[in-house]
C-alpha cells in the first residue's frame, strides 16, 4: 500500500478525493484522516467529492465520512461509486448529497440498486436530490423537496415538492400513501392541486404521465387488479 | 444536576417568551430551583414579562465575557426565592456570545439549579444556535396557523440535526370557538404534520395580555384558562401525567359561575 491510495485534486466544483477501490474502507478512512490532518486548515470550508471507484459502500460508511469531514471543516458534497461487478463499464452512479445545513449527517443514503432509502420524515427546509429512485419511509412535509432522476415512493404523506424523472424520464412515477404535494413534477411537466381543491385523498395514489399530461389515480397493485377481473 | 430546556419556535410572536416565563414561574411555584435565561440579545423581553426590568445590572454578555461573576448577573424573582433570571444584553447583538461560551455558561447553571429554561430568539441564525447549544430537551411553541406550523417543522428538523430528539410541542393561542366553526387549524392538523408529542394546548386568553403588561406570569392566575393550561404543562414537564384539558367553552350558567369564582 502506497500513499497513492488517497489522491486529492482541486476542481471548480470542489475538492476531488480519488480513493483506491482495492483498500478496505476503515483503512481508507484512516488514510483520508491522515491526509486531511496533514493539510491542516488549508482545505477548510471546501466542498468534497469522493470518488470511490468500483466498491460496495454503506450508508454508515458515508455517515462516518461526513463526520470526519465535518471535523476538518469540510462539506461532503457528493459520492461517486460505480458498481463492483461492472467495474470500468462507465455506468456510474452519482449520489448527490445536497442536504441543506440542517440535514447534514442526517440523511442516510443507501447506495444499493440506484435506490435511495430514507428512513425518516423530511421536514421543511430539508432536500434530497438523487440520481435514481427515492423511497421515503416517513412523511415529506411542506417546504421539503425531493428531486430524483427515477421514481419517488413515499410511505407516508407527501406534502412537499417532488420532482421525479428530473433528467427527463417521462416514464417516472410518484406514489404516496397520501399524495397531496405542494407541487408535483414529472420530467418537464409541472402540476399542482387546483386552488379550490379541498378533497383529501384517503387511499394511496400514483401520479404518472399519460398522453402528455400528469394523471393521478388511486394506486391499485396490478395483481389485485387482475384478480378482480 | 439540573435539566436544561430550550423554548423555541422559529417564527416570532408565537409566545416563546410568555411560555418561558410561565413554565419557569410554574416550576418555581412547585418548589423547584429554576433559572430562566434570555438569549434574545438585542431584543430582550423576558425581563419585562417577568417584571424585573429595573433590576438588571449585569447581563449574559457580561457573564460570557467575564466582566462579572455568574451570580452577580442572576436576578432573584419578586415572587419566588427559588426563581432567577439571567437577562440578555440589549445593546449588543447575537454574535456577542459564542456557542462554546453558552455551553459553558449553561453547564455552570445546571450545577446549581433543578431547571434551566432558555428563551430562544426567533429565527435560525446565531441566536438560535446559541440558545440550543447547551440544551438537553426542547419545547417547540407554535400557533394553530400554517406559517407557524411550517416554521416549527423546520425547527424540529434543525433540532434533530443537533441531536435534540423528541421535542415537546405546545400549541399556543388556540381559539376553541374558531376551531369549532372550522375557521382555524385544530390540534390534530398541527400534530399530523409535526408528529411530535403535544405537552399542552394554551387557549387565546386576554388574561395573558394583562399579565404580560403587568409583569405577572398568568400561570399564577387561578381564574385564567391559559394559566390552567400552563400549570398542566409545568406538571407534564416535571414528569407528572396530566390529561389535556377540554377547551370547549361551556355555555352552562353553573360553569360560568364556577369560572368566576375559580373552581374547575
Amino acid at each position: 500500500m502506497t500513499n497513492d491510495s488517497v489522491v486529492i485534486k482541486g476542481s471548480r466544483e470542489g475538492i476531488f478525493l480519488h480513493l483506491d477501490p482495492q483498500i478496505e474502507f476503515q483503512v481508507l478512512k484512516q488514510k483520508i484522516a491522515a491526509k486531511l490532518s496533514a493539510s491542516k486548515e488549508f482545505l477548510a470550508g471546501a466542498q468534497v467529492i469522493c470518488d470511490f471507484g468500483p466498491r460496495e459502500i454503506s450508508a454508515e460508511d458515508i455517515t462516518e465520512l461526513e463526520s470526519l469531514f465535518k471535523l476538518h471543516k469540510l462539506h461532503l458534497k457528493r459520492v461517486n461509486v460505480s458498481r463492483p461487478e461492472r467495474s470500468g463499464s462507465g455506468e456510474e452512479k452519482v449520489m448527490a448529497l445536497k442536504p441543506m445545513e440542517s440535514a447534514r449527517g442526517q440523511i442516510h443514503p443507501y447506495a444499493d440498486e440506484q435506490t435511495l432509502l430514507i428512513k425518516r420524515t423530511l421536514r421543511s427546509g430539508q432536500s434530497i436530490s438523487y440520481d435514481g429512485n427515492v423511497v421515503i419511509l416517513g412523511d415529506v412535509n411542506p417546504g421539503a423537496e425531493i428531486v430524483a432522476s427515477g421514481n419517488v415512493i413515499v410511505m407516508g404523506a407527501l406534502r412537499g415538492v417532488v420532482h421525479a424523472g428530473a433528467t427527463g424520464n417521462q416514464g417516472s412515477i410518484v406514489t404516496a400513501l397520501r399524495l397531496k404535494p405542494t407541487q408535483l413534477r414529472i420530467a418537464e411537466q409541472i402540476t399542482r392541486a387546483p386552488d379550490n381543491d379541498t378533497e383529501e385523498p384517503d387511499v394511496p395514489e400514483i401520479a404518472r404521465i399519460k398522453n402528455g399530461i400528469v394523471t393521478i389515480e388511486s394506486y391499485v397493485p396490478s395483481e389485485r387488479q387482475a384478480r378482480a377481473r | 444536576m439540573g435539566e436544561v430546556i430550550v423554548i423555541t419556535s422559529g417564527k416570532g410572536g408565537v409566545g416563546k417568551t410568555t411560555t418561558t416565563a410561565n413554565i419557569g414561574t410554574g416550576l418555581a411555584a412547585l418548589g423547584y430551583k429554576v433559572v430562566m435565561v434570555d438569549t434574545d440579545i438585542g431584543l430582550r423581553n423576558l425581563d419585562v414579562v417577568m417584571g424585573l426590568e429595573n433590576r438588571i445590572v449585569y447581563d449574559i454578555v457580561d457573564v460570557a465575557n467575564g466582566n462579572c461573576r455568574l451570580k452577580q448577573a442572576l436576578i432573584k424573582d419578586k415572587r419566588f426565592e427559588n426563581s432567577f433570571l439571567l437577562p440578555a444584553a440589549q445593546t449588543k447583538d447575537k454574535n456577542a456570545v459564542s456557542t462554546s461560551q453558552m455551553k459553558e455558561l449553561v453547564g455552570n447553571l445546571k450545577q446549581e439549579f433543578d431547571y434551566v429554561i432558555i428563551d430562544c430568539p426567533a429565527g435560525i441564525e446565531q441566536g438560535f444556535k446559541n440558545a440550543i447549544a447547551g440544551a438537553e430537551r426542547a419545547v417547540v411553541v407554535t400557533n394553530p396557523e400554517v406559517s407557524a406550523v411550517r416554521d416549527a417543522d423546520r425547527i424540529i428538523g434543525l433540532l434533530e440535526a443537533e441531536q435534540l430528539h423528541d421535542p415537546m410541542l405546545i400549541i399556543n393561542r388556540l381559539r376553541p370557538a374558531m376551531v369549532k366553526k372550522g375557521d382555524m387549524m385544530n390540534i390534530f392538523d398541527s400534530e399530523d404534520i409535526l408528529a411530535i408529542k403535544i405537552i399542552g394546548v394554551v387557549p387565546e386568553d386576554e388574561a395573558i395580555v394583562v399579565s404580560t403588561n403587568r409583569g405577572e406570569p398568568a400561570v399564577l392566575d387561578m381564574t385564567s384558562k391559559a394559566g390552567q393550561a400552563y400549570r398542566n404543562i409545568v406538571k407534564r414537564i416535571s414528569g407528572e401525567d396530566v390529561p389535556l384539558m377540554n377547551l370547549e367553552e361551556s355555555d352552562r350558567f353553573v360553569d360560568k359561575l364556577k369560572k368566576l369564582i375559580g373552581i374547575r
